[in-house]
């Protein structure tokens, strides 16, 4: 017999925390993820499962290449979930310029 | 300016012409040529504002150039054979995102077993991916075509791939006439891009296309080499008006009129099927040669028009379909769908075997007189292949045809044909 049950109290955790992003702390206190100034080359629209690590990496990735490069990025995506979840036809999630490339050529196309 | 010149040197000349703005490609027997040609002149300075990327795979150069020319950059690529499939996805990609790339195609047939030599496997084997396929037929021909396959890919947004036979035209010396820069500057204008991955003005480019829209992206990609058909003839003359010759355009017809067997073939050895019908014609026979020069788009109509009359029609293609037959007279036959004309298939010249004018001569003799089966496999060896296949009904076999043969018969020393 056991003790567990399919009940559990939610906890959120994320008041008051470090989190990247996080905008329920003061101003003073938030990451630069959190500001309103973001790039968000690839915006909210995308067909990623809740909580996809890959679209919360790219965007993280991406937009901290477009505070590098001040706004002056391509991107180039090899065929994958995020280019698959980000360019539904006739719709995207792409606020930068972008081209699929195919399989393992990437860099080769960016070049 | 007239001048005595290697084919890869030449073409090399020609595309240097036309003011690309990227080159990339990765060498293969028998481009190698062309792509050191274009290094050499941009290295020498000859070409301005363009940059030689080495890439580390022909999937790299066609990937690079996908980039570069979606970036807005006029881009130049070659290949051959392998090189052709190991790119074969970047080449269905490049037609699929309608990008004006121009690539040359030195046609090497293609392994197994590994042969460096000339047939038009290659090309064939990528016919259906979108692009433009133009055959050169001589030295000036494949310069020429270099020079209107820019301005054919840009203005319908096409890629487009411009065919020379190896080694037959890429490494042999004729006299070609080369153009000036005034002359191409005023026939190919700059490269205007309509769609292209600017950050100032950010474009998607490849998204993914479901069921819903599929069919009609590809209908309109049809439509468009449809179109290409009435483009083709239309560069041809404004390339006339201003180099003041023929070149290109979908085929090239050669004592048509009145002729009762028309060969119809592709690439350089029209040149010996021209002096054969010319031998011929002295004996009084009714014979010409369409040598086709837009492979795709198919001129179905212009063909069946231009062979209204011939009561024979000889298809002589370097390509073949295993298990099926000849890929050319497929298409001829089509083009001739419900006229009663007999059509002839002869493959040959496969692998670079030597298609030459007493062989053709006899060959015709022999169609003539009503001697020859369907498909004929020219200069084919029929004791070799027959003691092969007898073998092969004593025996299970098993592995490369080639190492095969040699087992059974020994080496054979090279035959002279």
């Amino acid at each position: 017999m056991s003790d567990m049950t399919a009940e559990q109290k939610v906890k959120f955790y994320q008041k008051g925390t470090f989190t990247a992003g996080n905008r329920l702390v003061d101003q003073a206190r938030r990451s630069v993820q959190a500001s309103m100034e973001r790039s968000n080359a690839i915006t909210s629209g995308h067909r990623a499962c809740q909580g996809c690590g890959e679209a919360l990496g790219a965007r993280y990735a991406l937009d901290a290449a477009m505070r590098a490069t001040e706004g002056r990025l391509i991107a180039v995506n090899a065929t994958g979930c995020l280019e698959v979840f980000t360019t539904p036809y006739p719709e995207t999630s792409w606020q930068v310029p972008w081209i699929h490339s195919l399989f393992g050529n990437a860099a080769a196309v960016a070049s | 300016m007239l001048e005595q010149i290697e084919g890869s040197q030449a073409a090399a000349k020609a595309i240097a012409l036309c003011r690309p703005e990227v080159i990339c490609a990765y060498p293969i027997t028998p481009q190698t040529h062309i792509v050191e040609g274009c290094a050499e002149l941009i290295r020498v300075g000859a070409i301005q504002n363009c940059e030689f990327i080495n890439v580390e795979s022909e999937f790299a150069a066609l990937s690079v150039a996908i980039g570069s020319s979606a970036a807005g950059a006029r881009t130049y690529t070659a290949t051959a054979s392998q090189g052709l499939l190991f790119m074969a996805e970047a080449v269905y990609k490049a037609a699929g995102l309608g990008l004006p790339i121009v690539m040359t195609i030195g046609n090497r047939s293609i392994g197994a077993p590994i042969n460096i030599w000339n047939d038009h496997s290659d090309s064939m084997a990528l016919r259906d991916a979108g692009w433009i396929q133009l055959h050169a037929e001589t030295n000036q021909e494949a310069a020429d075509l270099h020079i209107q396959a820019f301005k054919l890919a840009e203005r319908l947004s096409v890629p487009v791939m411009v065919c020379m036979d190896g080694f037959i035209l890429t490494h042999a010396y004729e006299r070609v006439s080369i153009p000036n820069q005034a002359q191409v500057d005023a026939f190919l204008p700059s490269y205007q891009p309509r769609q292209v991955l600017d950050p100032a003005d950010p474009y998607t480019i490849g998204a993914m296309v479901g069921p819903e829209a599929f069919m009609e992206v590809r209908y309109l990609a049809h439509d468009k080499l449809l179109q290409a058909l009435s483009v083709i003839p239309e560069i041809q003359q404004e390339f006339k008006e201003i180099f003041g010759r023929e070149s290109g355009g979908l085929f090239h017809s050669y004592r048509v009129e009145n002729a009762e067997t028309v060969v119809v073939t592709m690439g350089s050895v029209a040149g010996t099927v021209k002096d054969l019908v010319d031998e011929l014609r002295e004996d009084g026979a009714k014979v010409g040669v369409i040598t086709l020069c837009s492979y795709r788009p198919f001129p179905l109509d212009g063909l069946r028009y231009a062979l209204q009359g011939a009561s024979k029609v000889i298809v002589l293609e370097k390509s073949l379909a295993l298990g099926f037959g000849g890929v050319l007279a497929s298409d001829v036959r089509m083009a001739l769908q419900g006229v009663d004309t007999h059509v002839h298939t002869v493959i040959a010249g496969l692998g670079g075997r030597p298609i030459t004018r007493k062989s053709l001569a006899r060959l015709f003799a022999r169609v003539e007189r009503g001697e020859v089966k369907d498909p004929h496999f020219l200069d084919l060896d029929i004791d070799i292949v027959r003691r092969e296949i007898d073998n092969q009904r004593s025996q299970i076999t098993a592995g490369p045809i080639a190492e095969n043969i040699l087992r059974e018969i020994g080496p054979c020393g090279p035959k002279a044909v």
